[in-house]
């Protein structure tokens, strides 16, 4: 029990995370959160040493695409807060409303337009630029030999380019 | 550079833009497409369009899940884990009741213990009439009988020692022992 509860703390916010962004609101990452840790419970010890962050990974991808099955998600947005960190980290700035509001629209629209990318380029693209995985271990952890996984990161990345440019064209406000 | 000519550079250079900004392209290409961008406003606009996307990507926050996420899922643990301990006690008890024959013996084998240690004890008092031959008998015989012991622990799981030893020996010889001692 004690050793679940260790890799409850070590592992539940990267998996939240995902599935934050994957599905898009507070509601569905928490459901999806709390099925993987259930399933961790269940059949982690099977899965022993380093094998543990890849299979957890995947569960919680496959977590989510049954929740995009089984659910219509709503689309909710980050809180200002986090814009504030956003914020924080670029030197010399000091967060006024004006940049606040700034700030949550492009997230606003980054959200929106990660939901509209096929499902393998959305996971890749939240593993390598919001979780910072390196390309190893996400070639290992979807299965996909890492050169395959290069061209849907580059793909995804210039979708997500194409999506917001258009957004923008479409309302320029 | 034709107008055709410029629009398919512009194509491969785009093509190439996000593996650029990634370190992937072969030196060849890298050094093509630096020069294409030294002389191509749209394309260069587009690289910075891209590396924009790759910061906000990258800035996005990571979340804090929740405690209450955490709990449910220890809760459920919890939950497994009392089952399967009831469930085990209930394989158990089963056990004992398909066979009887298993407290009788381990009934008869702590008496045997019992007499055995018993007859030890007095030995530690002087008295005449308790043989050496008598005490090797008792000492031989509690030996044998807490091998036999150990073997049917480890068969049916039982404890004797917590379960029989502890209430039926070790308890009384400390009254008796420190009823001498007062």
């Amino acid at each position: 029990m004690r050793r679940f509860k260790k890799l409850c703390s070590q592992h539940q916010h990267r998996v939240y995370t995902f599935a934050y962004y994957y599905l898009g609101n507070r509601e569905d990452a928490e459901d999806v959160t709390q099925e993987v840790l259930i399933r961790l419970w269940e059949r982690g010890q099977q899965v022993e040493g380093e094998g543990l962050p890849a299979w957890i990974t995947r569960v919680t991808r496959n977590a989510c695409l049954d929740a995009l099955r089984k659910r219509q998600s709503a689309r909710i947005l980050g809180g200002a807060a986090n814009n504030e960190e956003v914020l924080a980290r670029v030197p010399g700035t000091d967060p006024d409303p004006e940049q606040l509001a700034e700030v949550a629209e492009l997230r606003q629209r980054l959200n929106q337009a990660l939901a509209l990318l096929p499902e393998l380029q959305r996971s890749i693209l939240i593993l390598r630029e919001v979780q910072g995985r390196d390309y190893e271990e996400i070639s290992a952890t979807l299965d996909l030999p890492l050169n395959t996984m290069k061209v849907y990161l580059h793909r995804g990345r210039q979708r997500l380019r194409e999506i917001l440019k258009m957004s923008q064209e479409h309302d320029p406000n | 550079m034709t107008p055709t000519e410029e629009t398919r550079a512009c194509i491969w250079v785009q093509e190439r833009l996000e593996a650029h900004l990634d370190g992937d392209l072969p030196v060849g290409e890298r050094a093509e497409l630096d020069r294409h961008l030294q002389q191509c406003a749209v394309c260069t606009r587009a690289m910075a369009q891209a590396r924009q996307v790759q910061e906000m990507l990258r800035a996005l926050p990571l979340q804090v899940c929740p405690d209450r996420v955490a709990e449910a899922a220890w809760n459920r643990a919890r939950q497994d884990l009392r089952v399967t301990r009831r469930h085990r006690l209930q394989i158990w008890l089963e056990d004992w009741r398909l066979h009887p024959w298993r407290p009788a013996l381990v009934a008869r084998a702590a008496r045997v213990l019992i007499v055995a240690t018993t007859l030890l004890i007095r030995h530690q008092e002087p008295r005449a009439e308790v043989s050496p031959a008598e005490l090797a008998r008792a000492e031989l015989q509690v030996r044998w009988t807490l091998g036999y012991l150990g073997q049917l622990s480890r068969r049916t799981g039982f404890t004797v020692r917590d379960q029989v030893l502890r209430v039926r020996v070790v308890e009384p010889l400390k009254k008796t022992m420190a009823a001498k001692a007062l």
